[in-house]
């Protein structure tokens, strides 16, 4: 019985290693022409209510998708899939609407924006609700 | 000191554990030196005051193991009175240093009284109670730490004023590949309580068997008793084992799956 309750210790030690492991490998490569210019947040609601990006390249740019990362946590806590993708074409800036809500006791955060040749930009922030 | 339900309950636990320890050690050490070497009838006489002294014991533990749950929701209940804080790291802060001690303590503890409180079960379905010297020699070493576990507890709520605090954001940066423990066990993925709960009390009751497991080989009620104890304690830790692992699947779903899809 107690080899039974050390099999399942060490499966449990197993899968949390394993899951470390697929946490730490390699990212997806960052995108050269894109920038997240600033988040904006609705202070009274504490929800991330969307981003400005721009596209300092002289090719159209497809957003796939965005996430939001919980840095204290290292966990995406919130992300949007966008179908059919959003184009930003070169020399522009779009904002592009969410709805993510953030933690109003305060924390960091990285929103990662995803395009459709899997390059990343991300822009880290930190948020406190007012008259925390 | 802030005052909260929780951190009232906790100031209370600590002086009962304190009072009563201070009472029952003086018995647990006249018992444990007369133990071996009193005759028949002087030795009813022992085993009646062991029972005794050993209830209060028990009100001393099973208090203990309370406030070793209780400490983690008293600490989240002081979150939103301290400013700056935004987890159990700030409220750290603000007992520091009592408080990384304490929780520390907070964490072996269970491991150790309930040895003395499995030991007290096998010594309670023999007859003549013959681990009545060892479970009370056993009980005075253990002062220094019920002393030391619930001190922590009175000094560490004194300290903790609402001033402002640093919190775990000075630590756990972007760069920083380790996320904050209580972020992430307490506020982003709280099925790991359950995983960390099944897991600590199956190692916690494995530990409790392999003291038993010295009586088991022991002739007649004791090693019998013993033996019984041994199969339940391993049953029980395997009932924890299969807790936490069934836990663990959806923990691991917590952190992958964002919490908002949209």
């Amino acid at each position: 019985m107690p080899i039974l309750t050390v099999a399942l210790i060490i499966v449990a030690i197993a899968i949390s290693a394993a899951y470390v492991t697929i946490r730490v490998s390699p990212q997806m490569p960052e995108a050269e022409n894109l920038k997240i210019e600033k988040v904006r947040i609705d202070t009274k609601r504490s929800v991330l209510i969307g981003v400005n990006i721009a596209n300092l390249g002289e090719e159209p740019v497809k957003i796939v998708r965005t996430e939001l990362e919980k840095i204290q946590a290292k966990k995406v806590v919130s992300s949007r899939i966008f179908s059919p993708p959003i184009s930003i074409m070169p020399a522009e800036t779009r904002f592009i609407a969410l709805s993510f809500p953030l933690d109003p006791e305060g924390a960091d955060y990285k929103i990662i924006v995803i395009t459709s040749e899997k390059t990343t930009a991300s822009y880290v922030f930190g948020y406190t609700a007012p008259g925390r | 000191m802030i005052w909260t339900p929780y951190t009232a309950i906790m100031f209370i636990l600590s002086i009962f554990a304190i009072v009563l320890t201070v009472y029952a050690v003086p018995k647990a050490l006249r018992i444990w030196r007369r133990a071996e070497k009193v005759g028949l009838e002087e030795r009813y006489e022992l085993e009646k005051a062991f029972y005794l002294a050993s209830t209060v014991v028990w009100l001393i533990f099973i208090s203990r193991i309370i406030g070793m749950g209780l400490y983690w929701i008293a600490n989240e209940s002081l979150i939103p009175l301290v400013p700056g804080a935004m987890c159990q790291w700030g409220i750290h802060q603000a007992g520091h240093p009592y408080s990384w001690i304490d929780s520390m303590v907070k964490l072996v503890v269970v491991f150790v009284y309930g040895v003395w409180l499995s030991l007290d079960m096998v010594n309670r379905r023999c007859k003549g109670a013959p681990l009545m010297g060892t479970l009370s020699k056993y009980f005075v070493f253990l002062m220094p730490i019920l002393i030391l576990d619930a001190g922590l507890d009175i000094a560490f709520y004194m300290k903790v004023e609402p001033v402002t605090v640093p919190c775990c954001r000075v630590v756990f940066t972007a760069e920083n590949p380790l996320p904050c423990p209580f972020c992430f066990v307490f506020h982003d993925a709280p099925m790991f309580i359950a995983v960390i709960a099944g897991y600590g009390m199956a190692i916690a009751t494995m530990i409790w068997g392999s003291v038993i497991r010295k009586y088991a080989e022991e002739p007649g009620d004791l090693g019998e008793v013993s033996r019984r104890a041994l199969r339940l304690l391993a049953n029980i830790s395997l009932f924890f084992a299969i807790i936490g692992t069934i836990a663990l699947i959806p923990a691991i779903f917590q952190i992958m799956v964002p919490a908002t899809v949209h």
